[in-house]
């Protein structure tokens, strides 16, 4: 049976340690935010009246997409050095396409390991969206053009850019894009910031 | 002090929300689940965004506690709403102590936490796990070192007492929902 002394400061601190031994993350250590958790938090906290994700959370990935043919990515500024290994955006715009929808088809759910395989990968704000073209200001490199700041999206086929299958965008919401050979994946793959697609680039690109 | 002027206020707000996040989520997280400290912390940046211009330079990661003590008492006023209709729907009695974070490991410093005014409890775990120094407990509560000082003081003598008299309360298991004399 132990009684505390309370006339002197050796008792107060020891009182200290006794509270600071219960400190619940003494023994439980916390799990820290990924550096993408961290950054759609602080983006989404900018702009408190949308959210993340409009539209997305728990929605049904429906599907669009039919790859349409063609598809460049053109980098505005400078870019793709033909023949060079991989994206090597030297300027601040990156342009992708939107291959054309052919209807709600069903897709499978995206794997890690199908998203891994794609040459860029963004997480991104949309900063202005017009049918003619989505413009998304780059919160996160996940793979890829690391030195462009803005990434431009044009449908391949004259459709409106801001109906991407499933995916709406949406001025001032965040969105996490994977594209291979300039042109947008979709299936799943690309599409509003929700927690569970963001776990799955960060697995799928964490080093 | 000049580089800050002309840091924009995005880019400056986007350099402290990184800085301040980890010790605003281990504040959160020492006294919630962690599915509510996220949401809790998701509240704390839009409060932060909306309130930056006043964000005092130097003191930031205080001020921020100072939001993160308002969202939790916000979260917990809605929780209490929802276990308080629950009580009522099963026709539970209220729980006796008033710790409402996670349960302790030492039972002792537990009952010890209980018996102390909530006021106390928070100056104590503020300085003890938070490692807040006085000068930063003033910002977080709104209030000047000198009063914080003092009222640490007595708050420590007060849980020491407290600690004392669960020292000699030692039959754990008849004490279910009885309220035992705190100590003068």
């Amino acid at each position: 049976m132990k009684r505390l002394h309370l006339d002197y400061d050796g008792a107060l601190d020891e009182l200290r340690g006794l509270l600071s031994a219960q400190d619940p993350l003494r023994h439980r250590g916390p799990q820290s935010l990924t550096e993408s958790q961290v950054a759609v938090r602080i983006a989404t906290a900018m702009r408190p009246a949308r959210g993340v994700a409009a539209g997305g959370r728990g929605r049904r990935v429906r599907v669009a997409a039919q790859v349409a043919a063609a598809l460049a990515v053109v980098v505005a500024a400078a870019i793709w050095a033909g023949g060079s290994d991989g994206p090597a955006a030297t300027g601040t715009v990156v342009a992708l396409r939107l291959p054309a929808s052919s209807g709600d088809l069903q897709c499978v759910r995206p794997t890690v390991e199908g998203l891994r395989d794609h040459e860029l990968a963004f997480l991104g704000t949309v900063e202005s969206a017009s049918p003619a073209e989505v413009t998304l200001r780059v919160t996160r490199w996940f793979a890829g053009a690391v030195d462009a700041e803005t990434v431009t999206l044009k449908t391949v086929d004259g459709a409106a850019a801001t109906e991407f299958g499933a995916t709406e965008f949406v001025g001032g919401s965040d969105y996490l894009v994977a594209a291979s050979d300039g042109l947008v994946e979709p299936c799943g793959f690309s599409g509003p910031a929700t927690e569970s697609r963001l776990a799955d680039y960060d697995k799928a690109f964490s080093k | 002090v000049g580089a800050d002027v002309t840091e924009p206020m995005a880019d400056m707000f986007e350099r402290v929300a990184r800085d301040i996040i980890p010790s605003v989520r281990s504040y959160l997280l020492r006294r919630l689940t962690p599915a509510e400290a996220d949401d809790v912390l998701s509240d704390v940046l839009v409060v932060m965004w909306r309130r930056r211009h006043s964000m005092p330079a130097g003191a930031e990661a205080a001020w921020s506690l100072g939001i993160a003590r308002e969202c939790l008492a916000n979260a917990r006023r809605t929780e209490s709403r929802r276990r308080s209709l629950v009580e009522c729907l099963v026709h539970l009695s209220p729980r006796d102590e008033e710790w409402e974070g996670p349960p302790l490991r030492d039972e002792r410093v537990s009952r010890a936490l209980s018996k102390v005014s909530p006021r106390d409890r928070e100056l104590l775990l503020l300085r003890a796990w938070d490692d807040l120094t006085v000068g930063e407990i003033a910002i977080v509560l709104g209030t000047t070192p000198g009063t914080v000082s003092v009222r640490l003081h007595r708050a420590k003598q007060r849980l020491g007492a407290a600690l004392g008299s669960t020292t000699h309360a030692v039959p754990a298991a008849t004490a279910e929902g009885k309220h035992e004399a705190s100590a003068p």
